[in-house]
């Protein structure tokens, strides 16, 4: 009677084991093909905007816009030679290129004051391994009095490094001249250097 | 309203040669005074005043006009020649310098003539006074930005370094504090006497936000003062890197030519050099 009661309990441990090894292959199979990603691996991108910077450059140079992705030193100086040729700009924040990419957005030269141009928000979109950079250009309405002194407006932020696409979508916003002053008291709370996972709508 | 008057580079080296040999004309004349700094910060003014500064001469003391405070009174007569070449007051006025009853003291009185802003006399006053204009701006909501020039030996007041704290405190994004670091002061080379390096590393631990240019160089000066506006939050200090004495060779890079004017001799091979210039 002792005998058949082993019997029978080595039947029954044996089946969920060896479910349990073939799952371990089977995951492991499709994990060295890449075709499923653990979610807890991936680290979510961190993003900070490069205070040390002046947002606005005056400049008599006639500067093309940039939506640029810079990936080393080098490119950063050839980036701040651009705007400014004296080679007098500098970022103050120490840049670790093995970690992170800068994002330089910048405007066209204008010809008067008043245009602002700033990183937003950044998405993440895991389905279509894409970072999506929103960017916000604010140029003042038609008759409002402006300065005439001809400037670029910039804006740099740092980026964790990422083999994802990144792309950029613009959004542009006219301020009335009475709402000028209210813009700016908002500049120093106005941040918002959080990475949103979910996409906004955009008017 | 005033302006600013964005004359080229070309035109500001012209007019900074032209204010030196004021300068030699002025300091001959009056047989005392400071040549080397007076000599080594012309393209500074001239930049100042004929591309930067949104004043207007013919109305000095308008409200919304940008301001630049002399805090190291010392090299005045740079000032002077400046602000009679822009249009505040006849040139006649020049050649006064330092006399009795004079207007164009050693060092500047305020409103003596227009376009002086402060007085100075004791160094490391400057940056306070022009702190307290800046704020002044601020608190009244006009919009002018207030430029104050100090000397590198001027920094071992200790008055500076309470203004210099006390700036980024109050967020005065509307003041540019220009040090013009030429390393020599009345007894000798700065580094020798009180060194100061690293200038920029210890403005920026105040939290200024700081660039360092050639201040000799019209369209460095230009930069970062276009710059300086742009930054937000935090005042901004530029380390002017100038040559005492520029342009004349046996003044440059010599402190015994911080309180010494040139005699009639010197005064003639001076102008010959800085003409041969333009």
């Amino acid at each position: 009677m002792k005998k058949n009661r082993q019997e029978a309990f080595l039947r029954v441990s044996l089946l969920p084991l060896l479910v349990l090894i073939g799952l371990i292959f089977g995951a492991g199979y499709f994990l060295l093909k890449d075709e499923i990603k653990l979610p807890s691996l991936r680290k979510n991108p961190t993003i900070q905007r490069l205070e040390g910077f002046p947002t606005v450059i005056y400049t008599d140079k006639q500067i093309e816009k940039t939506r640029k992705v810079i990936t080393n030193d080098q490119e950063l100086a050839e980036f701040l030679n651009l705007i400014d040729e004296t080679g007098i700009l500098t970022v103050k924040e120490e840049v670790n290129f093995d970690k992170n990419v800068v994002i330089a957005i910048s405007t066209e030269t204008n010809e008067e004051t008043g245009h602002k141009i700033k990183v937003k928000k950044v998405y993440e979109d895991i389905d279509r391994d894409k970072i999506l950079i929103e960017f916000e250009e604010v140029d003042p309405e038609d008759d409002c009095k402006m300065e005439l002194d001809s400037n670029i407006a910039v804006d740099l932020v740092m980026l964790s490094k990422t083999d994802s696409r990144i792309d950029f979508e613009k959004i542009t916003k006219v301020i009335e001249c009475e709402k000028e002053e209210e813009e700016n008291d908002n500049e120093d709370t106005d941040e918002n250097n959080g990475l949103n996972s979910k996409k906004e709508t955009i008017e | 309203m005033p302006t600013n008057i964005k004359k080229n580079p070309e035109e500001l080296y012209k007019i900074s040669n032209k204010l030196r040999l004021t300068v030699i004309d002025m300091l001959t004349e009056a047989k005392t005074g400071h040549t080397a700094g007076s000599l080594g910060t012309a393209e500074i003014f001239s930049a100042l005043y004929f591309h930067i500064l949104k004043i207007d001469p013919k109305n000095p003391n308008k409200k919304d006009r940008d301001r630049f405070v002399l805090s190291n009174g010392h090299i005045c007569p740079i000032w002077y020649a400046t602000l009679s070449e822009r249009g505040y007051f006849p040139k006649t006025e020049l050649w006064k310098l330092r006399k009795i009853n004079s207007k164009l003291q050693g060092h500047p009185k305020m409103n003596s003539l227009p376009g002086i802003e402060n007085t100075s006399g004791s160094l490391g006053q400057g940056l306070s006074q022009a702190i307290g204009i800046a704020l002044a701006g601020k608190m009244n909501k006009v919009s002018y930005r207030v430029y104050c020039m100090t000397g590198d030996g001027e920094l071992n007041e200790g008055q500076i370094w309470e203004s210099a704290m006390f700036a980024p405190n109050k967020k005065l994004d509307n003041l540019t504090w220009i040090i013009d670091r030429n390393h020599i002061q009345s007894d000798g080379n700065t580094e020798d006497i009180m060194p100061l390096e690293n200038l920029r590393d210890k403005l920026e631990s105040f939290n200024w936000y700081v660039l360092a240019i050639n201040g000799n160089n019209v369209e460095e000066i230009i930069s970062a003062c276009k710059i300086a506006e742009s930054i937000k939050q935090r005042p901004t200090a530029i380390i002017a890197n100038t040559v005492p004495g520029e342009g004349v060779d046996f003044i440059e890079n010599k402190y015994e030519w911080h309180g010494k004017v040139p005699n009639k001799k010197e005064a003639e091979e001076a102008k010959e050099k800085l003409s041969s210039i333009i």
